[in-house]
């Protein structure tokens, strides 16, 4: 860059976007000023953005700002809307504008926005007495994740038939790639079928705690899993064979049933394929 | 899988934004519409229902895929990993045509899900051509680029509108998407006359018009204040606005977007129908005036 003076260089933020041509390598100033003013009412107007009468509106440049935060605040209800009705319509929309003001957007695909919204609220003072908030929300991000996750087909349920007996415990289980383990402490099953309208399959009140998500084909399904078929089913998930998942988790859950979990995970379709250990 | 599609390219007629709550509708009955448009954002998961229900869709119907993120009238770098994403939309779909706005969304590291307006100078004009060749180039494909709607003047705008997407085109080789609620819009918003506006837009390089609905506000001045909302039916004068680009352009695949307080699908697709009953009616008329003139009119 060739030699500006202070004084030009404050000119050139004064103006706004007037930059001049010399200045190519950088017009920020007003594409900074602008964005400055999207989300935070209190700073002013950018320079040079005016109404009819040649001065700042803001009544104008409110309708930016209205845009981005109404529309932002609509996107994270689309993606938590059980979060959304368990809060209310008022108190989610200051607190998601909260939200986007910390955490705004990093690229334009909304669907993928949000991902901190758990964290947020299990930080957020004003929710201190809601703490299963903070795991709905992670329940709500895991079906969106799963919901636009990649496609895969299923194995069926009796897979296991084809397979030698012998050779069972060295069998290797490959989940479709579209499933989420979503561990907590509060009934999410109930919250679930209340807020979503969607039922959790295989719900015990132990099992409320684990919670699978898979979409097996085109509708995200939702199971309750007991803690020792959700500690077998995350061995799978991690590689493990057959054989090593049942015997680590049986020294743990001495009431683990080997073929009552199988039946449960291979009914919940999660897994893609099924292939024995050369 | 791609054989089993209808060709790529959209006919002169109305078409619908594809809506979510319109899929069944669509898939169910098979209705007679000219085209689809999609936002290339709500397709950039790997898979899941909207891609089942738009590749279902896609089957029976041409569609144009239009981007709402690129911001290509911002002063950053546009966003290699979205580009690219873009592009895998469009390999999948086959677009008829893509279009993205004369607009920036993203600056710095926020995205602001907005299309802001930027000034109009030789400065902003070098990076809107560099960043169009740069998607043209990527894409390995044409865009069009859109006409914003704006609710503010810039003072340092050194170009008109019309001038500064005209020299974009001949820069970049880009066509043009003409948004003719936009035409209205940011006319009326700036005390300007949106027939001059259409009268002097660089109509040979259409490709595509947009049509939809605004919500009448005023400032604090009492001036008018238009949002474009499409939140609502077409207004009266820019359906008449509209006749008046036709008689320009000639008939264009034309695009109703409704997407807020979404209506049935009968609303929706009756505001199509009304765009196609303007370019019949287009048709009708040169066809009579040059019988008067006694030209030869193929197929009469």
């Amino acid at each position: 860059m060739s030699q500006v003076s202070d004084s030009t260089k404050e000119k050139i933020a004064l103006k706004g976007f007037g930059v001049p041509l010399q200045d190519l390598q950088s017009n920020m100033q007003g594409f900074d000023m602008f964005s400055d003013g999207l989300m935070n009412p209190a700073v002013p107007l950018p320079d040079g953005v005016v109404g009819r009468d040649g001065h700042p509106s803001e009544k104008r440049f409110g309708v930016y700002r209205n845009n981005v935060m109404a529309s932002l605040i609509d996107a994270m209800a689309a993606n938590f809307p059980a979060v959304h009705d368990l809060v209310g319509r008022d108190y989610f929309r200051a607190l998601a504008a909260e939200f986007v003001r910390k955490h705004p957007p990093e690229q334009p695909v909304l669907s993928e926005f949000g991902g901190k919204f758990s964290e947020f609220i299990g930080a957020f003072p004003p929710l201190a007495d809601y703490p299963y908030l903070k795991d709905v929300a992670v329940l709500e991000w895991a079906w969106l994740r799963v919901y636009h996750g990649p496609n895969a087909t299923p194995v069926a349920p009796d897979v296991l038939s084809k397979i030698d007996p012998a050779k069972l415990g060295d069998a290797m289980f490959t989940p479709i790639p579209a499933h989420r383990l979503i561990y907590s402490r509060f009934p999410l099953s109930e919250i679930w079928k209340q807020n979503r309208s969607e039922d959790v399959e295989g719900v015990t009140p132990e099992a409320d705690q684990v919670i699978l998500i898979c979409r097996p084909d085109m509708d995200v399904t939702l199971t309750g899993l007991a803690q020792d078929v959700a500690a077998f089913a995350d061995l799978l998930f991690f590689g493990k064979t057959l054989g090593e998942a049942a015997e680590a988790v049986s020294s743990s859950y001495k009431f683990f049933d080997l073929s009552q979990a199988l039946g449960c995970l291979l009914s919940a379709r999660v897994f893609a394929s099924v292939d024995v250990k050369a | 899988m791609c054989a089993q599609r209808v060709n790529a390219k959209l006919p002169a007629r109305g078409g619908v934004g594809l809506k979510a709550d319109h899929y069944h509708s669509i898939l169910n009955d098979k209705p007679d519409m000219g085209f689809f448009e999609i936002h290339a954002e709500n397709y950039m998961g790997a898979g899941g229902p909207p891609h089942g229900y738009l590749e279902a869709i896609r089957r029976d119907y041409p569609i144009s895929l239009h981007g709402v993120g690129l911001s290509i009238g911002g002063a950053d770098p546009l966003n290699k990993e979205h580009i690219s994403r873009v592009k895998d939309v469009a390999d999948r779909y086959d677009p008829g045509l893509f279009s993205e706005h004369l607009a920036w969304s993203t600056h710095d590291t926020e995205y602001f899900n907005d299309l802001l307006p930027l000034p109009y100078t030789e400065v902003t004009l070098q990076q809107v051509v560099d960043h169009i060749d740069e998607v043209q180039t990527f894409l390995g494909r044409q865009m069009l680029l859109e006409n914003p709607s704006a609710y503010v003047i810039f003072k340092e705008s050194t170009y008109e509108e019309t001038e500064f997407l005209r020299e974009i085109v001949k820069r970049t080789g880009c066509g043009l998407l003409l948004d003719v609620n936009n035409v209205f819009v940011s006319a009326t918003n700036s005390g300007g006359s949106p027939e001059d506006y259409v009268d002097r837009f660089p109509v040979e390089h259409v490709q595509e018009i947009h049509l939809g609905g605004h919500a009448p506000e005023t400032d604090e001045l009492g001036y008018p204040l238009l949002i474009d909302a499409h939140d609502r039916k077409v207004a009266d004068p820019v359906w008449a606005l509209y006749a008046r680009t036709i008689d320009r352009a000639g008939p264009q695949p034309t695009l109703i977007e409704w997407d807020a307080n979404i209506p049935t699908w009968e609303i929706l697709a009756y505001e199509a129908e009304q765009a196609d009953v303007v370019i019949q009616s287009h048709i009708e008329t040169q066809a009579q005036a040059s019988q008067k003139r006694g030209d030869h009119v193929p197929g009469v």
